[in-house]
């Protein structure tokens, strides 16, 4: 079942002299199993926008629907299992390395499968597996979350949200801050449990990886939708505008084919593999 | 967080605001101490508490706090006044007091409820009220960071017998610099745990209590953190806590803080020539109260 917006607004510290509208009139559509990156310049509302998924904020005005679940700014229709909604909709924040606290990093992580009611046990299977998957191994299963660098309190954090199994999983600038490496290793773990029917929702600046991973992207201008598309069509117009960069091997290609040796067809591509391919072919 | 905005500073930048924050500091307690001025009868207490806290209304309007946020303040007090009422009501007039002067509201079998009591409450739910929107009136006028200033320029006397003024009031001003930065921190936390599955307000004691510790450890953590990086920066730039001090704004006492202060003073020599001759206008005017 999709996600629906219908003309969601949010405004910090309503009523108050300091009321700042992050967000206004979002209505938007997003289907399930896709691979969505939201994109936009700093202080947008890319943050607000997602904490209105798992009813983390309450819209004050317009609603969000999630499968059965509404998060809306009429009491009446609100859904107040918000404990349920939130297993559904895992959300990992911004800089999620600030929420650990127990002492050791498999405890920290089977916090949230016990707290959905899992029991001791499972939630420790759970949280073995999740942090596999963000490529942490035993050795780091009895370590003190605190003493571990930040890339490596972010893959806790985010095994934390992952051992939950949600539906729809909600990344907030993952990658910022780890090495190319890691990045690369974290995005293919999210690509793969997309695969698996997860739909992901990625917040971020870097452009890369939108166009090696997303399937569709939504662009956020001043705190509305300017735009949903697809990481092609998006790459091919001018983004001046919105103060976003072309992709490196995007912006390669088109000086490629301007150098007029070459014509590559940019709308194929999705990784260095694919622009090698194409160089190696001539561009044909 | 809403509660807290309650008598918060908010920039108006009235009359008030723009005031010398010592002369302020100064006004509150001259305005608290006519609080507790002990005046004689019911009546002349009432009508100079009552005096008081128009003055604090008025005060409060310039300020531009809303009258509404004002009464927010005062729900939480309804506990303290049952509290207030039960102690005087039930604990029984004797020894130094002549129960025959007392007037009888109503007796339970025998044991008898003087009206005096119920005056006595209300004396002192008055005086708690008075407070609070003379407080009001500074902290929603004054930024904190004003206040310690001010502060530390009457601890500046202190100084002379080695009392570190200066240095407390640094300590002051960074703690208080960082409170609405913490709570951002409260509420991040609260959030990324909510995420987590963590119900902050319904569970037992075992579950709250779990809730309360994923808050509270992540909360230390971070303000350590934050307070390590801000020695380093201040180290950086070769901070030392025993150097002589500018400011970039001077407190300068100006017109309004001098016309202030008369109308404070006049008001508090009134009330204590009123306690001192124990004056009382009923009994001057021959009118006939309790
Ligand atoms: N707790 C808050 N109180 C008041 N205003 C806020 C709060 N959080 C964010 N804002 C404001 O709302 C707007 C949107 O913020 P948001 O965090 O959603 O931006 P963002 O798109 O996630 O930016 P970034 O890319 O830097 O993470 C900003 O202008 C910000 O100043
Ligand atoms: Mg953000």
């Amino acid at each position: 079942m999709p996600i629906d917006f219908r003309n969601l607004g949010y405004v910090y510290d309503k009523k108050s002299p300091f009321s700042h509208e992050a967000i206004r009139d979002i209505s938007l559509h997003l289907d399930e199993g896709k691979f969505i990156a939201i994109v936009g310049k700093t202080g947008c509302g890319k943050s607000t926008l997602i904490q209105q998924l798992n009813a983390l904020l309450t819209p004050t005005s317009g609603e969000v629907q999630i499968n059965e679940f509404c998060n809306s700014s009429e009491k009446k229709k609100r859904t107040k299992k918000y404990k349920e909604l939130r297993k559904l909709v895992g959300l990992v924040f911004q800089f999620p390395e600030y929420q650990l606290f127990d002492d050791t990093v498999e405890k920290d992580v089977s916090f949230g499968p016990k707290n959905f009611g899992l029991k001791k046990e499972q939630a420790i299977e759970e949280a073995h597996k999740a942090l596999n998957k963000v490529g942490l191994d035993e050795s780091f299963y009895d370590r003190s979350p605190f003493e571990l660098s930040g890339g490596e309190k972010r893959k806790v954090a985010i095994a934390g949200i992952l051992a939950i199994h949600p539906s729809y999983l909600v990344v907030d600038e993952p990658t910022a801050g780890l090495d190319p490496r890691a990045s690369k290793d974290m995005m293919q773990m999210f690509q793969s449990i997309n695969k698996e029917g997860t739909t992901i929702i990625l917040v971020t600046h870097d452009m890369n990886l939108v166009q090696e991973f997303a399937t569709d992207v939504i662009v956020m201008d001043e705190g509305r939708v300017a735009e949903v598309t697809t990481p092609v069509e998006l790459f091919s117009k001018d983004l001046e505008h919105y103060s976003l960069e072309k992709p490196l091997i995007f912006k390669t290609a088109s000086k490629l084919n301007a150098s007029k040796k070459y014509n590559i067809d940019e709308s194929k591509l999705r990784n260095v593999d694919d622009l090698a391919k194409a160089i190696a072919e001539g561009g044909k | 967080m809403k509660n807290l905005a309650m008598g918060r500073y908010v920039a108006y930048g009235s009359f008030i605001h723009k005031l010398d924050p010592r002369n302020k500091i100064l006004l509150t307690i001259l305005a608290i101490v006519c609080v507790f001025l002990p005046f004689s009868g019911y009546a002349m207490t009432f009508t100079m508490a009552g005096i008081i806290l128009a003055i604090t209304i008025i005060a409060l309007a310039i300020t531009h706090t809303s009258f509404l946020s004002f009464l927010k303040s005062l729900s939480s007090l309804w506990f303290t006044a049952l509290f207030l009422l039960i102690i005087y009501v039930f604990i029984p007039k004797m020894g130094s007091v002549d129960v025959s002067s007392l007037h009888e509201a109503f007796s339970i079998n025998g044991y008898v409820v003087y009206w005096e009591s119920f005056m006595d409450a209300g004396k002192i739910m008055l005086r708690l009220i008075n407070m609070i929107a003379i407080t009001m009136v500074l902290t929603a006028s004054t930024t904190p960071l004003e206040l310690t200033y001010a502060l530390e320029w009457y601890m500046y006397p202190l100084k002379k017998i080695g009392f570190p003024s200066s240095e407390l009031a640094m300590i002051l001003s960074i703690a208080l610099r960082f409170i609405p930065t913490i709570l951002e921190d409260v509420q991040r936390i609260m959030k990324a745990q909510a995420s987590r599955g963590v119900d902050f307000e319904h569970g037992g004691l075992i579950t709250k209590t779990k809730a309360i510790i994923s808050l509270i450890i992540p909360l230390f953590a971070s303000s350590i953190m934050r307070s390590e990086e801000l020695a380093d920066a201040m180290e950086c730039r070769c901070y030392d806590p025993k150097a002589k001090r500018s400011r970039y704004r001077k407190l300068k006492f100006g017109w309004g803080d001098l016309l202030s202060f008369l109308i404070i003073g006049v008001v508090t020599s009134g009330f204590l020539y009123c306690c001192i001759t124990n004056f009382n206008v009923y009994a001057f005017f021959g009118v006939v109260v309790i």
